[in-house]
This record gives structure tokens, C-alpha cells and sequence, in this order.
């Protein structure tokens, strides 16, 4: 399955610039996106991984413009969200049904009082359809995402849960977005249902040319739906990279360490030496100095709880925060 | 059929088994009648052993192990039929203050989530203390010192200073860690750890599972352990039993399981996976999709409760139930026509 070549236009679709979330008293501030920088071109389908409270969550919320933000841009199709001089009110309701979202508990994320058709047709009626338009578009919507059409008058109460997250899906599609945003999309699914609404992802994806910020914490689904991942760490971004020089050359220090952590179904695999971390992820109430990485890293140097690293390009795509890894990769050590 | 039979049986009695059970039926109430979530299912754990139960949520595999200790709610829960021996006693005869006594001591238990198991208005070190004293008679400062053992046992760091606080000040990694020592204090023959990894993130769980393998080695314990994931179940377990709608649907070491699939639910399970290093070999291949969903167990399809969703259904499995035919000891499967056993007459 190959996609269609990325693009002529080198502007990315979505780029988010420093972007900084701070929750908390401005005095003791919880900094749960911490100067996160990303860009999704069209198309391209960007995975964010990290671990509960690395702040992924909250970046995908921010773009999608339902956090706000502490500080930074994010700008979309050229365009900055953000700066209300700049835009009317009308034309940033226009942009953002271009940005849409899948949550990931579709039991939570829908409305139990309203049916299907309603929890379709409402976005597309606010957004100037028609009624008859409105009725179409859901019955199209319905059976692009495997669902009957005629079960439009049922409440998600009655269907099951891959089923009410192919809905939550068809409602994000619903008003024709450039990118969709999936928040651990498959995370709440059972095993044998996480398959069918990944290939609905990729298939939609492929169809309709989306761009999607994947956040997830399971990198086998990672590996399978990304082109370019970035690994969040205590809300910084500590290492991007596209998906095949990640799992087959992670750099950092903790990407190294999510990746020997995952169990893998293939009980003669000898597993790759598992890189034990002995403490637990420290609480960003109060993150370490310098590398928030350092007290668990199993590489530390003396500098590392100096300097908080920046992240520095190995290559025209992949991006570090670790100057020693950087330092060694330079050296030639680890190629 | 009957010689392999009696050589089943012959091998059980050479090995005895810690626990066997049989027969085992679960059924809820509801505004419907009763709706059965648990049908038929037996199978064994031997000493010392790690057997993992696989299965998706609604597959009954919970409801399997809380039955075991008379642990389900009842009313709605009932346990109709079946027999659970540990030890030489059924469990789900035993009036319940003999079984308070093996629960927590011979058999103890671990669960998903630690912050609802754990008691939220006392300190971890007298959790773990009230075992001491309930099941082993220790004196308060004879507890107490035992419990801190078992801080250090799990490698709780600074155990003297997490001995007094309380399970809201920690994280969900160290809150598992107690309940490990909790359930290994009286040094049980059996520990049941249902989804104990699965609230955790990956490299918490990668931790939690190797301090239970650890302390298996430790404590010699036998391991019933409960999950869906299937990369978990790959890394840990010696032996897997495969829950479907209910019943088991196949039995088999874990090599034969993920490399010979029987039954085609384990096969498309494991298909549907994506596994990581996949799409470095092969390059981005469409996921094998098990189409539909899970039936539901108050409207379960007649005949093989997978018959609606199986890509190789013929006629007869829409209407006879196949029977979980054993190959032998540890090899089982319930399906009328089994993938590798089909071929070449064995797994």
C-alpha cells in the first residue's frame, strides 16, 4: 500500500510553533506541553507517542483548539488559529471544521440522548447544509465507515463498541476536514475489532487524502499507521524521526527504552536486553533539572541534570534532545 | 478416542495438578432470565507453572477467576455447575469462613486496577501488615517488620518512608507493587493476577511483569494469569487457555499456540495484531480484520459461538456446538474443523 507521493507544496498543512501548556496556579505551573514544535504535511500521517501525563493528550486538544494555550502558534494551512486580529470569527469557524477529532472512548465522547442521524447532521447543519443535503451526507458517511444507513435512528446505547467508533469516526469526517486528529483511536477497542477500524483509518486515509496526528501509547499500531513519529517525554518532544529510522534506529535514551519494554506476541523472540529503568516517571509538578530524563536514564552523564536539551538534527529528519546521544552519534559510534 | 482419553487421565493423577477445575458454569441474572457468561469450562494449573487466559473483554475469563474463590456477586452471579479442586477441596463447596482462609493465603489474587483494591484509608504498611496478623497470627511488631520485608522484597524504594503512607500518594506502578506483596505475604501456591499490567504504561508493565516472574522463582507460586494481551501473555506464560463467548475455545503450550493456531479465533487474533518489526519486513500489509463483533452472551449464535464471525464456517457449526477435543494433556481445541490438526493429525 503506497501512498500518493507527499506533495509539491513544501508548506506543511499544520505547524505548531513552541507550543506551551501550562495547568496550575500561574505561580507553580504544571507544564504539561512544554515548547512541543510539530508539522503535519497533507497526507502524512504523524504518530505522537509517550506515556499517561507526557502531555500528548492535551497537544492534540490544543490543536484542535479545545485547550488553550499558555503560549506558541499553531497555524493551519498557512494560516495562524491563534491571532484573532487576523481572522474574523467567521473565518475561524470555517477553519476549524477542517481540524477534527476521534476520541478515544467512544462511550463517553458521544451523546447518549441524541440518535445517529442528529450526532451527524447537526455539524453539517450548522455548517450550512441543508436538511435533505445534511440527511444525504450521513447516509454516505454511514456506509463509508461499514455502518448500515438505516440504522440511523438508533442511540450509541445500541451498538457496540467498534461499531460506536466507526460513528465517532463518520462524525469526524463528516464536515470534509483536512486533518483528523485520532486520540487513542484504538486504545479502548478489543484486540479483534482494533483491526477493522485501523484499516478503516488507513482506508479513509488513503481515499480522501487526510492528514492525521495519531497520539497513541501502543507502538506496534504506531509502527503500522505512521509515517513520521515523535516521542514525547514529561511534555517535550525528545525525539522525531519517520517510522522506519525510529524502530530501527532509536537514538534517545528513553526511545530505546519504550521500545525494549514492549512485549511482543512471539514467544520465541529472544528479546532484545531489556533496558531497565529503576524509578518511576517523575511527577511534573515538579520536573527534575535540566534532561527530565536523567534520574531514569541508563545513560546519564554529569552535565545531563545541567542543561535542558534542545533538540538537534541527525539528519534532515531526524531530531534528538540528548546531546550526548548526538555527541556519539557524531563520532560514529552508533550509526 | 478412549486410549488418549485414559492416557489424559493417567498423566493427571502422575502429575497432580494444583488446581483442577470442571465442568465450571457461571450464569447472571438478568431482567431476561439468567444469561450463562461462563459455560463448561475446566482445565488445570500444576505447580509452580505460569498459565496465561486470553480472551477479549466479555470472554468470561474474569468471571472465571472470581468464581474460583466464590468471589462474584451473588445475586445476579451464580455459579450453577462445576467443580474447582485446590489442594484436595472444592473451592466452590467450601463455606466460606474455610475459604477466607485460603483467600489471601493459599491462593491470593491480584487485579487491574491497585487504587480500588487497595484500602484507600489506611497506610500501605498496615495493608500489608493485616495479612500478617489475619493469616499467620504475627504479633503488631512482628507484622510489621514482615510487611517491611516485603516492601524491599517488591523494591520499593525507601520502603521505611512508603511504609506509612497511603495508596493516594503513589503511583500506579509502585500501587501494583503493593498489592504483589500484599498477595505474596502467606506465600501462596497460587497467585490469580487479573490484567495486572494492563493500567500500567509500557515500561511500568514491563517492570511489573518481571517482578512477577521473579518472584514466582522466589515463592515457587503457580500463576493464573488473566489478560488480553497477547504480547504479555507471549513473554510470561508457559501454557495458554483461549476463552471465546464464554468457553474455551483452545488449550496449548505457548509455542504451539502462537505457532500452529488450532482453532480459527486464536489464528485470527493473532493475525489481526499488528507486531511490531511487521512493516520493516514486509512492508505496510492491510490488517487481517475478524469481522463483526463479540456476540453478546445473552444471543449467542446456535451451534459454535464464533460461527458468525469464522472465515472457514461450514453448515454443521451454525448448528452442533463442537466439543473441546484434546489431543492430548495440554493440546485442546473446540472446533469441528481445527486448522494444523486437520493436516497432519496433530499440532
Amino acid at each position: 500500500m503506497s501512498k500518493p507521493d507527499i506533495f509539491p507544496n513544501p508548506l506543511p498543512l499544520l505547524s505548531v510553533k513552541n507550543l506551551c501548556v501550562n495547568f496550575g496556579s500561574s505561580a507553580h505551573p504544571i507544564r504539561a506541553v512544554n515548547d512541543v514544535s510539530l508539522s503535519i504535511r497533507r497526507g502524512e500521517t504523524l504518530a505522537l507517542v509517550g506515556e499517561s501525563g507526557c502531555g500528548k493528550t492535551t497537544t492534540g486538544m490544543a490543536v484542535c483548539g479545545l485547550q488553550n494555550l499558555t503560549s506558541g502558534s499553531i497555524s493551519f494551512d498557512g494560516k495562524s488559529l491563534q491571532d484573532d486580529a487576523s481572522m474574523t470569527h467567521a473565518e475561524q469557524f470555517a477553519y476549524r471544521k477542517r481540524i477534527q477529532i476521534v476520541f478515544q472512548d467512544p462511550n463517553s465522547s458521544l451523546n447518549p440522548r441524541m440518535n445517529l442521524a442528529t450526532t451527524l447532521e447537526q455539524p453539517l447543519r450548522l455548517h450550512g447544509a441543508t436538511k435533505v443535503e445534511a440527511q444525504q451526507r450521513a447516509d454516505w458517511l454511514l456506509e463509508k465507515v461499514g455502518l448500515n444507513p438505516k440504522h440511523k435512528n438508533r442511540f450509541p446505547h445500541e451498538f457496540s463498541g467498534g461499531q460506536r467508533q466507526r460513528i465517532g469516526i463518520a462524525r469526524a469526517l463528516a464536515l470534509e476536514p483536512e486533518l483528523i486528529i485520532c486520540d487513542e483511536a484504538v486504545s479502548a477497542l478489543d484486540v479483534s475489532v482494533q483491526a477493522q477500524i485501523i484499516n478503516l483509518l488507513v482506508d479513509i486515509q488513503e481515499e480522501f487524502g487526510l492528514s492525521y496526528l495519531f497520539i497513541s501509547h501502543d507502538l506496534a499500531v504506531v509502527e503500522h499507521i505512521a509515517d513520521r513519529i515523535a516521542v514525547m517525554y514529561l511534555g517535550k518532544i525528545v525525539e522525531e524521526a519517520p517510522w522506519d529510522k525510529l524502530f530501527s534506529n532509536p537514538q534517545h535514551p528513553y526511545t530505546k527504552t519504550l521500545l525494549s519494554a514492549i512485549p511482543v506476541p512471539d514467544p520465541r523472540r529472544v528479546r532484545p536486553d531489556r533496558i531497565n529503568i529503576t524509578s518511576e516517571i517523575p511527577n511534573p509538578i515538579s520536573p527534575p533539572s535540566g534532561c527530565s530524563f536523567h534520574p531514569r536514564c541508563p545513560a546519564v552523564m554529569p552535565q545531563c541534570n545541567i542543561d535542558a536539551p534542545k533538540l538537534e538534527a541527525l539528519s534532515d529528519t531526524h531530531f534528538i534532545a540528548c546531546p550526548p546521544a548526538v555527541k556519539r552519534h557524531q563520532a560514529g559510534g552508533e550509526a | 478416542m478412549n486410549e488418549i482419553k485414559e492416557n489424559i487421565l493417567g498423566d493427571i493423577e502422575k502429575v497432580e495438578p494444583l488446581l483442577k477445575v470442571d465442568g465450571l458454569c457461571v450464569s447472571f441474572d438478568s431482567p431476561n432470565g439468567p444469561v450463562p457468561v461462563v459455560r463448561d469450562v475446566g482445565f488445570y494449573i500444576n505447580p509452580g507453572e505460569i498459565v496465561g487466559l486470553v480472551g477479549e473483554s466479555g470472554s468470561g475469563k474474569s468471571v472465571t477467576a472470581l468464581s474460583l474463590l466464590s468471589l462474584i456477586p451473588s445475586p445476579p452471579g451464580h455459579i450453577t455447575a462445576g467443580r474447582s479442586i485446590f489442594e484436595g477441596n472444592d473451592l466452590l463447596k467450601m463455606p466460606n469462613k474455610r475459604l477466607r482462609k485460603i483467600r489471601g493465603n493459599r491462593i491470593s489474587m491480584i487485579f487491574q486496577e491497585p487504587m480500588t483494591s487497595l484500602n484507600p484509608l489506611m497506610s500501605v504498611g498496615d495493608q500489608i501488615a493485616e495479612v500478617f496478623r489475619l493469616h499467620v497470627g504475627s504479633s503488631k511488631v512482628e507484622a510489621k517488620e514482615l510487611a517491611l520485608k516485603m516492601l524491599k522484597k517488591v523494591q520499593i524504594p525507601a520502603p521505611e518512608k512508603r511504609m506509612k503512607e497511603f495508596p493516594f500518594q503513589m503511583s500506579g506502578g509502585m500501587r501494583q507493587r503493593i498489592m504483589i506483596a500484599m498477595a505474596l505475604c502467606c506465600n501462596p501456591t497460587l497467585l490469580i493476577a487479573d490484567e495486572p499490567t494492563t493500567a500500567l504504561d509500557v515500561t511500568i508493565q514491563s517492570e511489573i511483569m518481571d517482578l512477577i516472574i521473579e518472584m514466582r522463582q522466589e515463592f515457587g507460586s503457580a500463576v493464573l494469569m488473566i489478560t488480553h494481551d497477547l504480547g504479555v501473555i507471549a513473554e510470561t506464560a508457559e501454557r495458554i487457555i483461549v476463552m471465546y463467548a464464554g468457553q474455551i475455545v483452545e488449550t496449548g503450550s505457548v509455542n504451539e499456540i502462537f505457532d500452529a493456531p488450532a482453532h480459527p479465533y486464536t489464528n485470527a487474533l493473532l493475525q489481526s495484531l499488528p507486531v511490531l518489526g511487521r512493516r520493516a519486513r514486509f512492508g505496510r500489509q492491510r490488517l487481517q480484520e475478524i469481522t463483526g463483533t463479540v456476540p453478546d452472551p445473552a444471543d449467542l449464535p446456535a451451534g459454535c459461538a464464533f460461527s458468525n464471525r469464522c472465515p472457514n464456517v461450514q453448515d454443521i457449526c451454525k448448528d452442533t456446538s463442537p466439543l473441546l477435543n484434546e489431543t492430548n494433556i495440554q493440546r485442546s481445541v473446540r472446533c469441528h474443523f481445527p486448522l494444523t490438526l486437520n493436516s497432519d493429525g496433530e499440532a
